[in-house]
């Protein structure tokens, strides 16, 4: 418990330096992560685009859980949805995530406050090709709110992300 | 109760079809709702499992493969070949790719693992999607893609989204399999569930018709005990209807056998006759006594028992009692002796002395040699109650354990051979335990077999309201009447009786048999008192007594009754009587109703010096003794009286003088002799107020008793007559 809770406060330390102190970077490597809307920082015109470190930058999170889509439970890890919104300046209430295959779905900002939502980019501690549903798999925390275990919740478990719109 | 007896019990009672019933609906009952409870447990587990399940659908799944081939395809066919054509181609086989991990793992594949058909297809699927990636992993290295190789690529890709489309169709039509496989499994549940609540439904219906069998048969039951009931009670009234009409019947007979023995004994006897006289009296007061002891225990039994409560002092009580059964001790040379100090109480003195009469009666009757001694204490029982504690130990023949556990039980005897060696209805111990509890109290035995008995009696009692108030010297032996009686008495024994001792007191008495001649008599003439019988020819009593008073006419009116209850005498004062009289008449009980309704034509209180007499009590003593033990009684005042005289003029202690004076005065008032008691009741006031007191007179009166009372025979020594100088 104390370590979530320092992990937390270190994520929220990182995350009002990088909004304020300075404005997103801009990605060094291949985007992976384009975000745009309401969002406050951007390092694209409007749009804020993020490369595998910039991500990996962002408070990270290891979620263990079960899914219906793997046999048996598996590592997810990446980082916290929370701090990629607070990264971007996030003011709007959905998130319209839109996956490689044109896949769409819809999510309240509030699940990503709720619940330890994660962006996850690795599974098992190996990075996710498209081929493993890569590169960004939203994770919800299936074991530890068994409440989530509904078509609801699997169906905002977009895979193969690849931009999210803040409206 | 054995468990034998148990079990034949509970046979009997399983053997009752309602029971029979009830028990199999019971089973039926129990398991129907172990079913429901079941059922309820597999559909929950159900629910839950199908929230564990909530599963990516299978035919979606499938379809998006299809849908991601089909996109391969396309950009295959595609004619504009932008730059970033071959890395747009290898990411739509990338997600193909993908898709093939959704539809080999997790839920999906679980769902595809239960049908082989399916599973197959799947598998081929996925191996000719897997048996591309050579190919796009050389484009990747390479970025470059031969004509040819695009043709076979298009081919394969095109072959692939064929299989997709019909794996579509397969999925779908497993996945409706499963839709209807599921449907009838509910349907399943939900019909069992309704048989299952119906059947409850038949059950608690039928346990209700039970119940209202049961019902019925409980308010038969019922019924049927208030038959019982009725009919108990109108036994039980009509054995109290005959124990009425035996007392008549037999009191009016032993009327007359007393009354004449009475007037004989006043005639002049030689010692023979008087003797024999003595046993006439004897065998009659015997029999009184057994009657009376039926009648007490009859009320007794029907509830009908009447406390009254006065205030009184229990230590004359007692010294009374004990003057009143120490000739019997001593005519069987025991020792007697008796403790009890002065205590003024508020309680029922008749009941209390009832008791103590038969049980220091049976220590008496049961003792051969040895001592009995009575003592009275107070004591406070478990219940917190003041009780007057009187404990009567004898040195008698005991009693075995099992004989004292009968002991209280009515029509008992100790022993069937007790009752022939002693005699007695066996009710005595009954009616005075019965008594005891009827007061509150209670009576227990301590015995040993050939060691003697120790009685205990416990009666409740209040302090005193005020001071005792003694008996005021009422009427004289010798005490004469004036005036004309109207006798009216159907039997002719009676008749000579009656009309015998009231003439002895001085009235002229005209006699009548019915009520008839009552009524027509009382309106003819003038007369100063009626004697009224109750049961007569013609015209009852009460009848007459009606018409009498009807008529205006107040002459002090006597009813005379056989019958003990006191219904009777309520029934007489309701009538309009004055008194009652209950048979069989005496002197004494004459005189005091006499008393009571010719208080005015009564002459003057004798002299002074003449010992005065309280009739009644000494009727009640000769009545229960005979004139002989009285006489003997009146002996031992003189003797007795004249020790204590002399003990309280030579003592110098005041307490020994106020005992003295006390002791006294019970034994004179309880032999009737009122104004000595009087006298030595004023002597103990004064000695206890320090004052000096000549008792010349009280002496002289009580020497005056050994001339005109003194026993017949001086020969008749008793042994011990302690009641009085033990007294403290």
């Amino acid at each position: 418990m104390f370590a979530k809770f320092a992990a937390g406060l270190a994520a929220a330390v990182m995350l009002s330096s990088a909004g304020y102190a300075a404005p997103l970077p801009a990605p060094t490597g291949p985007v992976v992560l384009t975000v745009t809307g309401a969002i406050a920082n951007t390092n694209n015109g409007t749009a804020a685009e993020f490369d595998m470190a910039m991500l990996d930058a962002l408070a990270p999170h290891t979620t263990v859980t079960k899914t219906p889509w793997y046999d048996g439970p598996q590592t997810f890890s990446g980082p916290l949805g929370a701090a990629l919104l607070e990264a971007v300046g996030a003011s709007g209430t959905t998130l319209k995530v839109l996956a490689l295959n044109d896949y769409e779905s819809e999510i309240p900002a509030s699940d990503f406050t709720d619940y330890t939502v994660i962006l996850a980019t690795a599974l098992n501690g190996k990075p996710m090709s498209i081929r493993d549903k890569g590169p960004i798999f939203v994770i919800y925390p299936f074991d530890e709110q068994p409440s989530l275990n509904n078509e609801t919740y699997y169906g905002r478990s977009a895979w193969q992300v690849k931009s999210i719109e803040v409206k | 109760m054995g468990a034998r007896d148990l079990a034949r019990v509970w046979a009997s009672r399983a053997r009752h079809p309602i029971n029979i019933g009830a028990v199999i609906l019971l089973a039926a009952g129990v398991a129907l709702l172990m079913n429901v409870v079941g059922l309820f447990l597999v559909l929950n587990e159900r629910g839950r499992a199908e929230i564990d399940a909530a599963r990516e659908d299978m035919v979606w799944a499938t379809y998006q493969l299809d849908r991601e081939a089909a996109n391969l395809r396309d950009l295959l066919e595609e004619n504009s070949r932008p730059v970033n054509w071959l890395v747009d181609l290898g990411q739509r086989y990338d997600i193909l790719y993908s898709r093939t991990g959704v539809l080999t793992a997790g839920q999906i594949a679980q769902r595809f693992g239960r049908s082989p058909d399916l599973e197959r297809s799947v598998q081929a699927i996925r191996q000719a999607i897997l048996a591309l990636a050579p190919t796009f992993d050389t484009i990747a290295a390479t970025g470059a893609l031969s004509v040819a190789e695009e043709a076979s690529l298009t081919s394969r890709v095109h072959s692939i989204e064929v299989d997709a489309a019909k794996l579509i169709i397969q999925t779908n039509a497993r996945q409706n399999e499963l839709k209807v496989a599921e449907r009838e499994q509910v349907k399943g549940y939900y019909s069992q569930m309704a048989w299952t609540v119906g059947g409850l439904t038949v059950v608690f219906a039928v346990f209700i018709g039970l119940l209202a069998l049961q019902l019925r048969h409980i308010a038969r039951l019922g019924e049927r005990s208030r038959e019982h009931a009725a009919a108990a009670e109108a036994a039980n009234r009509a054995k109290s209807a005959f124990l009425a009409a035996m007392s008549h019947e037999i009191r009016t007979p032993l009327n007359g056998i007393i009354g004449i023995a009475e007037l004989l004994g006043d005639s002049e006897l030689n010692r023979a006759q008087r003797s024999q006289l003595g046993v006439i009296r004897h065998s009659g007061d015997v029999l009184l006594d057994v009657i009376n002891d039926v009648l007490d225990f009859s009320k007794l039994e029907a509830g009908a028992v009447e406390l009254s409560k006065a205030d009184f002092d229990m230590g004359e009580l007692v010294a009374g009692v004990a003057s009143m059964m120490a000739p019997r001790a001593a005519a069987k040379h025991l020792e007697f002796e008796v403790r009890c100090a002065p205590l003024e109480v508020r309680s029922d003195p008749a009941r209390v002395r009832q008791v103590l009469i038969n049980i220091i009666g049976n220590a008496i009757k049961f003792t051969e040699t040895g001592a009995i001694t009575v003592s009275v204490n107070t004591a406070r029982a478990s219940n917190g109650r003041e009780m007057l504690r009187c404990t009567v130990a004898d040195t008698g023949i005991g009693m075995s354990p099992k004989t004292q556990s009968a002991l209280f039980q009515e029509f008992t005897q100790g022993d069937p051979s007790i009752s022939r060696r002693f005699g007695g209805t066996g009710l005595g111990l009954a009616i005075c335990k019965r008594l005891a509890s009827a007061m509150g109290g209670d009576i227990t035995v301590e015995s040993r077999l050939g060691h003697g008995s120790t009685f205990q009696i416990d009666i409740p009692y209040e302090p005193a309201s005020g001071p005792v108030e003694r008996a005021a010297p009422r009427r004289t032996v010798s005490e004469q009447f004036r005036g004309h009686a109207l006798l009216v008495e159907d039997n002719l024994v009676n008749q000579q009786v009656a009309t015998g001792l009231l003439t002895r007191l001085g009235l002229t008495v005209t006699v009548v048999s019915d009520g008839q001649q009552a009524v027509d008599a009382a309106a003819a003439m003038s007369f100063d008192v009626i004697f009224m019988d109750m049961q007569m020819p013609i015209m009852d009593g009460l009848t007459a007594t009606r018409l009498i008073r009807d008529a205006g006419n107040s002459i002090p009116i006597v009813g005379l009754t056989a019958n003990a209850f006191s219904s009777d005498r309520d029934a007489c004062l309701d009538a309009g009587m004055n008194s009652f009289v209950a048979k069989p008449v005496t002197r004494g009980k004459l005189a005091e109703a006499l008393g009571a309704v010719l208080r005015q034509q009564a002459p003057q209180q004798p002299a002074q010096d003449a010992p005065a007499i309280d009739a009644g009590q000494r009727a009640a003593l000769i009545a229960e003794f005979g004139e002989d033990s009285f006489a003997e009684l009146v002996g031992h005042l003189v003797e007795d009286g004249r020790q204590l005289v002399d003990e309280a003029r030579t003592a110098t202690d005041i307490e020994v003088r106020v005992r003295a004076m006390h002791s006294l005065k019970g034994m004179a008032r309880t032999l009737g002799f009122a104004a000595i008691g009087d006298a030595a009741a004023q002597a103990e006031l004064a000695f206890r107020a320090g004052d000096t007191v000549d008792l010349g007179a009280i002496e002289a009166s009580v020497v005056a008793l050994a001339t005109t009372e003194g026993p017949g025979d001086a020969s008749i020594r008793p042994v011990a007559l302690r009641a009085s100088t033990l007294v403290h």
